[in-house]
């Protein structure tokens, strides 16, 4: 395959990636808000943080290469 | 909930007006282009090109007698998209009734918002391809069902592998929800038997496909693409999709956690095709289709819909979800990507100022089946390369579609000038790329036709001598 092939597979992957770190994100958080017990609470301003850290990279990683 | 937004012709109307709005814009894009080629061939030749190619003809039989019936030309699109149009209002419709016949009795008015204005929806109904088709078959099988009408869903279940074959998926999904429900499966064995003339070309297709189709190895992220692109079309600029990528898996997760537990049917319903069509890929070879999964658009509104209960929760998934529509509807219309090419712009630099009615000489299926359509007095023959790139139609449907292939040498042989046109893209394969390098060597002039991220498309001017 020519060399755009091989540029258009790692596009390909890093879309998979993104989206697979993105889903994650929207699956864990209903989860955590709803079915975690009231005092648990503090739980999910950690995971609320991790999921905003985890946003920024996505887009960091998927703006390179746009 | 006010007597306006329970009449269905209300929203009947309004989806009207926007699937009709620029209906007709744009030129056909690659695929559409494919189907518009093969309707316009007498029906022997349609069937032999369909033959070597990945669908069954059920719409594509349809396409050609609406051809017909208006008399009209293939290339007057708008025409030709119209009856995805009444399909598209047809699944509107269905779903209206399907969700009328469950509770809560709010349910029904917001999927009718949400077909209405469901990107994905608007992208179909405008596009001449047999997806909404499929998605009304599907869905006149499902409410057959749910009545227990089963003769009705199993005709509906018989014209879905006609039409689409994820129709079998559904079908399979379908036998075995009257098994649970303890009902008779003759009239689905009827539906299997009456697909079952088209068995041998189905599986003469996967062969045919095996390792040149476009689908690549499944990916986590593959299932997360299709559920943006069955909800929000492909109007999504790529930021747009990142955040869509949280916001659709949350607002399912949120569903399943807050479903009805006495009515598990419709999450059934999500699971045993999405996990068959999974299974089979993984185990036999990629055939993971997104567009595949678009009749099960509303059964994945309704069991989202089913979970708003309290009012507040409406109010905060419902002002999310319809700003982002209302969004995304815009940007369907200003044309981010909807699908439309322009094909016509792309070849404008040759046709209209170079070319001086020679032959061209193409490498690329795509431009080939856009010039036969819309220019078919352009002599135009596909030159025989080392490789059939996937994506590519099949030797079987290029041998009924197309003039009969010629060398390179053999162009030399036969004319003192023509054009060579090569279309670079990913899957080009590097002997193809080495060969048009050696060609062009004796070229006598180059012209670059158009370029997007990924490739570009340039013809070369091959004359005898210099």
């Amino acid at each position: 395959m020519v060399p755009e092939y091989l540029q258009f597979l790692q596009r390909l992957q890093e879309r998979n990636e993104v989206l697979t770190l993105m889903g994650l994100i929207g699956v864990l958080h209903p989860i955590a808000y709803e079915l975690l017990p009231r005092r648990m609470k503090h739980v999910m301003v950690i995971w609320t943080i991790v999921a905003l850290i985890g946003t920024i990279l996505a887009f960091w990683y998927y703006g390179r290469g746009l | 909930m006010k007597a306006w937004a329970q009449d269905i012709r209300l929203w009947m109307l309004i989806a009207l007006a926007l699937r009709l709005f620029r209906i007709g814009a744009g030129d056909y894009w690659y695929d559409e282009a494919f189907a518009a080629l093969v309707v316009r061939q007498d029906f022997r030749t349609m069937i032999l090109a369909l033959a070597g190619d990945v669908h069954p003809p059920l719409w594509y039989t349809l396409m050609w007698g609406w051809l017909r019936f208006t008399g009209g030309e293939v290339v007057h699109e708008g025409l030709m998209r119209l009856p995805n149009l009444v399909f598209s209002l047809g699944s509107l419709y269905l779903a209206w009734r399907i969700a009328a016949s469950r509770s809560p009795s709010w349910l029904k008015w917001g999927i009718a918002a949400w077909m209405t204005f469901s990107p994905a929806q608007i992208h179909y109904a405008q596009e001449f391809r047999m997806y909404a088709l499929f998605e009304l078959e599907f869905l006149a099988a499902l409410w057959f069902f749910l009545q227990g009408r089963d003769r009705w869903a199993a005709f509906f279940a018989a014209t879905m592998m006609w039409t689409h074959y994820y129709g079998l998926f559904y079908t399979a999904t379908l036998m075995f929800m009257v098994m649970w429900k303890r009902r008779s499966l003759w009239p689905y064995a009827w539906a299997v038997v009456s697909f079952a003339p088209w068995v041998a070309v189905l599986w003469a297709q996967m062969n045919i496909i095996e390792g040149n189709y476009w689908i690549q190895p499944l990916h986590p992220g593959d299932l997360i693409y299709t559920l943006i692109i069955i909800t929000l079309g492909w109007s999504l600029t790529e930021w747009i999709r990142v955040i869509a990528a949280a916001l659709i898996p949350g607002t399912l997760i949120y569903a399943f956690i807050h479903r009805n537990r006495k009515e598990m049917t419709f999450w059934t319903w999500l699971l045993i095709p999405s996990t068959m069509a999974g299974l089979v890929s993984i185990v036999w070879q990629p055939v993971w289709l997104h567009r595949g999964f678009l009749p099960l658009s509303p059964v994945l509104a309704m069991v989202v819909l089913e979970s708003w209960r309290k009012r507040d929760v409406r109010l905060f998934f419902g002002t999310i979800w319809g700003s982002l529509l209302a969004l995304l509807v815009g940007l369907y219309y200003v044309g981010y990507w909807n699908g439309r090419s322009d094909f016509s712009l792309w070849i404008a630099p040759l046709i209209e100022d170079n070319w001086e009615g020679e032959p061209w000489l193409l490498t690329s299926d795509g431009l080939m089946v856009g010039l036969q359509l819309y220019h078919p007095e352009i002599p135009a023959y596909r030159i025989i390369t080392c490789k059939n790139p996937p994506g590519y139609l099949s030797w079987i449907t290029k041998a009924a579609l197309f003039p009969k292939p010629i060398d390179f040498e053999m162009a030399l042989d036969k004319w003192e000038r023509f054009w060579l046109v090569h279309d670079r893209f990913p899957f080009t394969p590097k002997c193809e790329a080495q060969q048009i390098e050696k060609w062009t060597e004796m070229a006598t002039r180059e012209i670059s036709m158009g370029k997007h991220k990924l490739g570009w498309t340039k013809a070369w001017l091959i004359t005898e001598g210099p």
